[in-house]
């Protein structure tokens, strides 16, 4: 319930008193594991089992009720069936405890029933502003209080990682295979059903906990997309935020919506979110870790210039295809760098990034090589690859990485260990000394990658939280035009009113009149002047061409009459449900570059802007960029640029350049409009016709669908 | 002294049922004592007569409000069957006439329904000391055509017409019908058009629960939202990607899909939908159903096939009838009623 006041979390991690109600003596019961775990990973505080039935709980003395503990309670686990719940929350309230984690399932995730018991246990917490987290969870674990209020079987390591995790399962694995791996976490919190805290809540503490240098999060599908995007946005300015959202291939979204009940199908919209939020986002759990280890110990490095260096040719060239795939540059060490490494290292030795030290490079050859490179200012991050060979010294070699860390403390470094048995001494040394070592070298990659991605975030969001500029814009024509559209028992525009809707935003598009009859066709055709385009004109027909629906360079009276009439009885026959209402008449436009200006509002994240190739191919090409309304000039730039047509744009083979300045500007004013009008759901220009620099563009067809819910709303709050 | 008003069409499916209840229930709210009579019914299960009785607070039997009923299947009726039917429905009117200051008449169907065993509308009119007014829809142009012809064939027979209303007219047309079409139905063809009755969902959508009891299915989720109104169809075909696009452009319906794509069922749950209907049996993932739960729509589930459920609901639309806790549908034909000259109608029939 992110639209309360900001809660302070703190006292799910430090309460100096919890009680478990459903408390067991039973082993391999949730209320046995619960206070198993807090006390034997050393909770400090007092631990008060509740249970109608036993007086005393593995050593604690146990309670009937809460209202039976003397003492003040300061955070509640609740594992008992669902159902009895609420009169824990009811009494929770009436002893004024603030905060609990509901364990048990037997929610919404079970169906109806479920969601209606969810509903009103929703409503009790409400009622007396209980905080809760879930239900349906693993629980939480604070690695420095310690707390562990979870049914997880271990204890992670203590760490300076948070993570956030909508699957519990996911926590019970990380959890296990981090104490193999090393790793460590400041706090474990599962999310659960979310009927109260969510992500934008933990996220949000975790970015005031000094315990947590980056948060990690795995989730399925967000429940207020606008909030975590502000709140991110802020947050990844001092700390890094690193998630995987699951459900992004079409099997894996129909997976997690099945799961979760949400919609989890536009993938690009939670790219563009996260963009926009400063998120990194991870494709893999490994993905996530790999960044992650980074982050623990390495600083961010000032830019994308990487240096390899090498015992093998193969590995290193494996190393280099990562980096450029991954978008890191391979740096070009300085002139006086590579002089020094010719003078020190064999002849055959590779002095050119990828450095190659040969199968003979031992500690002294890396040692002076590492030192060389993290000298050079050319170099920004360095990944150190060692395999196995005759003379290697992974040991030593992995002593010097960690002590020339230490004398280059502002240059990442990774190291990739290629090997087994032979390496296992040397990786674990590097990484119990915070260096990243990984067993290949793409991991290496992946894991400076985000530390680039995240300096890189953090030098552009300056640029990106500009506030948009705001255009000269005719608001209240548009009020008129939707509020007619919608009264008239109509979400959809006819082209006729959504063209006025885009003019009145200062978006050039052509006179554009609706006819009712052909006599009416005549009269505007007359009006704005033959050669003129015509256009069947339905709220309910989408792709007009397909049915012959669309007629240019008309230029005779006689044509009129004949399109007209094709058109309607065209209409009524391929649609004979639709409402045909006539025909748009429009003066006639000269060709440009076909491009395609969308928007849709997206249930999780509000109006998603998208700019690419238009035309009736649009669908097909798929060269289309997104970003999150409102954009400022920064943005839409980026989002252009990032579509393949904007070299087209640019002018290529001695074609003029296309006025990319108005595009740009029409992106921004579109942006504009959607965001003075959350009521517009999808809006369409396609064609957007793009001419010669300096001479502008014309929206052609433009499309708007309304949300008649939102609008009738408004209206109310109007007259009242 | 009036005459009765009797109110028929020359196609099924202009609205009249609801139409005539409305114009009832608005003449009794003007202090008119209205009466609903139904000569004849084509069904055996009274549902408009009882409607009837109780949003006019009709003190009546069922069987005096609707003395008889003929199917389309009894066509080769005896004679003196035809003749008892036309006893039945005097002796009805004699006892329900004197009650009221005049009654409203509803013919079954159309105007030429039972025209083969000469009960159709123009003879019940005769029978029956009543005027006629001619129900269309206004969809088009050509209904236009329709009025006239209604008109003519009532006339020939000698039964005076008191106007025409035109019902479901976009509101698009509404302004082109008022300026172009009725000024020469009234001018040229000497027809009082006594209303236009702008096409609105809500006056004849039917509710989740008519549907579902149409439909034999069985609620999945959404028990207490059974009387949202469903306006419109729409089939749940679309690739999941694409459906957000298509589903927002329908407002206030009904998504009929396989129980098996239930991305799409998300997708609609995030737009305007009244309630989803699932086909094939096949029930959907139980955060599915939280979710419709949490939304306030419906789910049902129904064993047939897509095609076939669509067919069902749309073959043979449903009206929505007028009860009288569906405070929004009288609101919404109140508003109507502003369009409707129902001033001129009482005028007319004085006899």
């Amino acid at each position: 319930m992110t639209e309360q006041i900001e809660p302070d979390l703190s006292v799910f991690f430090t309460a100096k008193s919890v009680a478990i109600v459903g408390a067991s003596n039973q082993f391999g019961k949730v209320g046995y594991d619960v206070v198993h775990n807090l006390a034997q990973f050393g909770y400090p505080g007092e631990i008060i089992p509740i249970n109608p039935k036993s007086k005393e709980i593995q050593g604690y003395k146990a309670y009937k009720a809460l209202t039976d503990y003397p003492g003040e309670i300061e955070l509640v686990f609740i594992s008992i069936p669902s159902k009895y719940i609420i009169n824990v929350i009811e009494e929770m309230g009436q002893l004024g405890i603030m905060h609990v984690v509901i364990i048990s399932a037997g929610f919404r995730e079970t169906g109806s029933k479920g969601a209606r018991l969810e509903q009103e246990l929703g409503e009790k917490l409400k009622h007396y502003g209980i905080r809760a987290v879930g239900p349906n969870v693993v629980g939480l674990v604070d690695t420095h209080t310690p707390l562990n209020g979870s049914f997880a079987a271990r204890m992670p390591i203590k760490g300076n990682l948070g993570f956030i995790s909508q699957s519990g399962a996911l926590i019970t694995g990380i959890l296990d295979w981090s104490l193999a791996e090393g790793m460590g976490f400041s706090k474990f919190v599962s999310l659960g059903n979310k009927l109260d805290l969510d992500e934008v809540d933990f996220v949000r503490y975790l970015s005031q906990d000094e315990h947590t240098h980056a948060i990690l999060a795995y989730l399925e599908s967000i429940t207020y997309g606008d909030k975590f995007i502000e709140i991110s946005r802020q947050v990844s300015q001092s700390k890094p935020i690193i998630v995987i959202k699951s459900g992004s291939s079409k099997a894996g979204a129909r997976a997690a919506s099945s799961h979760t009940g949400s919609m989890s199908g536009a993938d690009t919209a939670y790219d563009a979110a996260f963009e926009k939020a400063g998120v990194i986002r991870a494709r893999s759990v490994e993905e996530l870790f790999d960044t992650a280890t980074a982050f623990s110990t390495m600083p961010l490095p000032r830019g994308p210039r990487l240096c390899i260096i090498t015992n093998a040719g193969g590995p290193g060239i494996i190393a280099t295809d990562a980096a450029e795939f991954a978008g890191l540059e391979l740096c070009v060490l300085a002139a006086d760098t590579i002089e020094y490494l010719q003078s020190e290292l064999p002849a055959a030795a590779s002095t050119i990034n990828p450095i190659d030290v040969l199968g003979t490079g031992a500690e002294r050859e890396y040692g002076l090589t590492l030192n060389a490179v993290l000298a050079d200012d050319n170099v920004d991050m360095v990944l150190v690859i060692t395999t196995p060979q005759g003379m290697s010294e992974p040991v030593k070699v992995a002593h010097k990485i960690i002590e020339l860390h230490q004398q280059y403390p502002d240059k990442p470094i990774a190291a990739s260990y290629m090997g087994g048995v032979d390496l296992a001494e040397g990786t674990s040394i590097l990484k119990k000394n915070g260096i990243p070592t990984f067993a290949f070298p793409e991991r290496g990659i992946t894991s400076l990658l985000g530390l680039w991605k995240y300096a890189k975030i953090k030098q552009d969001m300056s640029k990106r939280l500009l506030e948009p500029e705001q255009f000269e814009a005719n608001k209240d024509e548009v009020l008129e035009i939707f509020d007619s559209v919608i009264n008239k028992g109509r979400v959809t525009l006819l082209g006729s009113e959504a063209i006025a809707v885009a003019r009145a935003y200062g978006i050039l598009a052509p006179d554009t009149r609706t006819a009712f009859s052909i006599t009416e066709a005549l009269r505007h055709a007359e009006a704005i002047g033959y050669p003129i385009v015509m256009k069947i004109s339905s709220p309910d027909i989408i792709h007009k061409s397909d049915i012959g629906g669309i007629a240019i360079n008309v230029k005779t009276e006689e044509e009129v009459r004949q399109q007209f009439t094709k058109m309607m009885n065209a209409g009524r026959q391929n649609y004979p449900q639709a409402a045909v209402m006539g025909v748009d008449i429009q003066e006639m436009s000269k060709v440009g570059r076909e491009l395609i200006l969308g928007v849709s509002e997206d249930p999780q994240f509000g109006h998603m802007i998208m700019i690419g190739s238009g035309g009736i191919y649009a669908n097909y090409q798929k060269d289309v960029s997104f970003g999150i309304t409102p954009i400022n000039k920064i943005e839409a730039t980026t989002m252009l640029e990032r579509t393949r047509i904007h070299k087209i744009l640019q002018g290529v083979r001695g074609e003029a350049p296309s006025d990319i300045e108005r595009t740009i500007n029409t992106l921004q004013r579109v942006s504009q409009l959607v965001t003075d009008f959350p009521e517009i759901l999808e809006m369409d220009i396609n064609p957007l016709f793009v001419f010669d620099e300096n001479q502008g563009i014309n929206a052609v067809d433009v499309k708007i669908t309304l949300d008649r819910t939102k609008i009738l709303k408004r209206q109310e709050e109007e007259i009242s | 002294m009036k005459c009765n008003l009797l109110i028929t069409s020359i196609n099924p499916g202009v609205g009249k049922t609801t139409f005539t209840l409305a114009l009832a229930l608005k003449l009794n709210s003007k202090g008119y004592k209205i009466g609903y009579f139904k000569p004849i019914c084509d069904n055996y299960d009274y549902t408009d007569s009882a409607d009837a009785k109780e949003l006019l607070h009709m003190d009546e039997d069922l069987k005096t409000i609707c003395p008889t009923t003929v199917t389309p299947f009894e066509y080769d009726m005896p004679d003196e069957q035809v003749e008892q039917i036309k006893t039945d429905i005097m002796d009805a009117y004699n006892r329900i006439r004197p009650n009221y200051d005049f009654l409203i008449i509803e013919i079954s169907r159309k105007a030429a329904y039972l025209a083969y065993l000469n009960l159709s509308a123009k003879y019940l009119a005769k029978m029956l000391n009543a005027k006629v007014l001619i129900l269309t829809e206004g969809r088009d142009v050509e209904d236009a055509d329709r009025f006239i012809f209604g008109l003519n064939y009532f006339t020939a027979a000698d039964v005076e017409v008191v106007g025409g209303v035109m019902t479901l007219v976009p509101q698009e047309m509404l302004e082109h019908f008022k300026t172009v079409v009725i000024p020469k139905l009234q001018n040229v063809h000497k027809l009082n058009i006594l209303g236009l009755v702008p096409s609105q969902g809500s006056i004849a959508a039917p509710t989740v629960e008519e549907i579902c009891s149409k439909l034999n299915a069985r609620v999945l989720a959404g028990k207490s939202y059974l009387d949202n109104l469903v306006e419109n169809y729409q089939v749940g075909a679309m690739s999941p990607e694409i459906a957000l696009k298509y589903l927002r452009r329908v407002t206030r319906k009904a998504v009929i899909t396989g129980g098996d794509r239930h991305q799409l069922v998300i997708a609609a749950l995030e737009t305007d939908t009244s309630v989803i209907i699932l086909t094939g049996s096949i029930l959907p993932p139980a955060a599915v159903l939280s979710k419709a739960e949490e939304k306030g729509v419906p789910i049902l589930l129904t064993a047939s096939d897509t095609y076939s459920t669509v067919r069902a609901l749309t073959d043979q639309p449903i009206y929505g009838k007028l009860y009288l806790k569906q405070t929004d549908k009288i609101d919404a034909w109140n508003e109507i009623f502003e369009t409707v000259d129902y001033k001129k109608i009482i005028e007319l029939l004085e006899c």
